[in-house]
């Protein structure tokens, strides 16, 4: 046990390091075929498929190009058309749009999630707290009857 | 020559269109006889609407249909129903209904109104106008009023007995004599100026309220804002239990007693005082908003 701990000269570990190589090297088989062939034909397969020149463009391949390129230009503008044509409606005629008026609605449904928001925080810290219950009540009760107008808009404008 | 004839042709494919454009607007001037306390009910989508009471049995529509206003129909009767005809698909639409419309004084009107403006004047009867867009209007002495709007305003001048005023964006504004009322807004703001006040029910999410007027003995008088602010201004003799609480907002208190803070750690204050005998019961919770009470 005390040998095993006694530390050994430095040289006397290449020594052993070199034996141990040279009976690993003994011992190993040889590859049973020349496998540099195999590696250096793949290697320049990868380097003829990184090198090579763009494959020349046939007629039919560039008229579909051609046709594709004219089909997503003419969507695009048909689209800018679209919506230059709605962003030219009058002010007044968007403000007299059901529309509009929904989207007055978002946003008066956005304030009451806000404020609901605010109040189930507080509500969260002082579960007993009456004025709070009353305004949350409030707040459904006006969520609700917003969803309801809401309903009837879409029932009355089709 | 070809020219010519292109020409031409061009001009006969546009003449039905030219025709149909000038054939869109149609006057209107119609009568049908109706109960001296009938119901008169409106339907209209956009354009204007203008109620007039009258000494008359009878209901007259006056006015002109343009765009896609296509036709109105108009039952008389027991009941009177007015409805002007838009297409099935009735969004962007073009135009609309302008109409003037004298019915009974005593009738019980109800108009119902996408993104036309309503006024209803000199009916006596209950009135109930509702616009989705468009502002509503209503003066006059009557039985009760209901006014509704989304985005419209809604202004009432009216000596009734009961008024209950609805918007989500628009503001609402009441004038009037002695009444129990009610006013609830999203986001619109509040002004309601009465002698007295039978009653009261105000709420608003994040609009501001401004309230003047006597509060009966007896009564209830609640308010319940978010984020808006109340300014409360009652006669300096006015005799009623105050109870105030605000989860994080001030208040300001004219008859002079002073506000505490609900707890040691929490922003809301909280405020308990009679003036007089104490016969209104006013209760005021707000979350953030402050609350003002003055006395005149």
């Amino acid at each position: 046990m005390a040998d095993e701990n006694k530390p050994r000269h430095p040289d006397e570990i290449d020594r052993q390091i070199q034996r141990l190589a040279g009976e690993l090297r003994d011992r190993g088989t040889a590859p049973e075929r020349d496998l540099w062939t195999g590696i250096d034909r793949a290697i320049t397969a990868a380097e003829q498929h990184q090198i090579r020149p763009h494959a020349r463009w046939s007629w039919p391949r560039m008229a579909a190009s051609a046709a594709a390129v004219l089909v997503l230009v003419f969507a695009g503008w048909t689209s800018v058309q679209q919506q230059i044509s709605t962003e030219a409606q009058s002010p007044l005629a968007l403000l007299e749009s059901p529309v509009a008026a929904e989207s007055d609605e978002t946003n008066g449904l956005a304030a009451i999630d806000l404020a609901l928001e605010e109040l189930n925080l507080a509500l969260s810290d002082d579960p007993e707290n009456r004025s709070l219950g009353n305004l949350a009540q409030m707040l459904h009760q006006s969520r609700g009857r917003m969803l309801r107008q809401n309903m009837e808009l879409r029932l009355m404008g089709g | 020559m070809s020219t010519i004839r292109n020409a031409f042709l061009v001009a006969m494919m546009a003449a039905p269109l030219l025709v149909a454009s000038a054939s869109a607007d149609q006057e209107i001037n119609e009568t049908v006889k109706a109960k001296a306390h009938g119901l008169v009910t409106v339907e209209n989508i956009a354009g204007s609407i203008e109620v007039i009471g009258w000494d008359r049995n009878e209901v007259k529509v006056e006015g002109r249909l343009t765009g896609d206003a296509q036709k109105l129909l108009l039952d008389g009767g027991k009941k009177t129903r007015i409805k002007v005809k838009y297409p099935r698909r009735s969004k962007n639409l073009d135009g609309g209904a302008e109409l003037v419309i004298h019915v009974p004084a005593g009738s019980r009107v109800d108009v119902e109104c996408i993104s036309a403006t309503v006024e209803v004047r000199g009916v006596n009867g209950t009135i109930d106008a509702e616009s989705i867009s468009g502002s509503v209007a209503v003066s006059g002495r009557c039985e009760s009023v209901e006014a509704e709007s989304i985005s419209g305003d809604v202004v009432v001048d009216c000596d009734s007995d009961e008024v209950s005023l609805a918007s989500i964006s628009g503001n609402v504004e009441a004038t009037g004599g002695t009444s129990e009322v009610e006013a609830e807004t999203v986001t619109g703001d509040i002004t309601l100026k009465f002698d007295k006040f039978l009653g009261l029910n105000v709420e608003s999410v994040a609009g501001d309220a401004v309230v003047v007027g006597d509060l009966d003995s007896g009564g209830n008088f609640g308010f319940e804002l978010h984020s808006g602010t109340l300014r409360l201004t009652v006669p300096s003799d006015v005799s009623a239990d105050f109870r105030v609480e605000t989860f994080s907002g001030g208040i300001d208190n004219g008859f002079g007693q002073k506000s505490r803070k609900t707890s040691k750690y929490a922003p809301g204050r909280e405020l308990e005082f009679t003036n007089g005998s104490g016969d209104a019961r006013v209760r005021i919770d707000t979350f953030s908003g402050d609350v003002i009470i003055k006395k005149n």
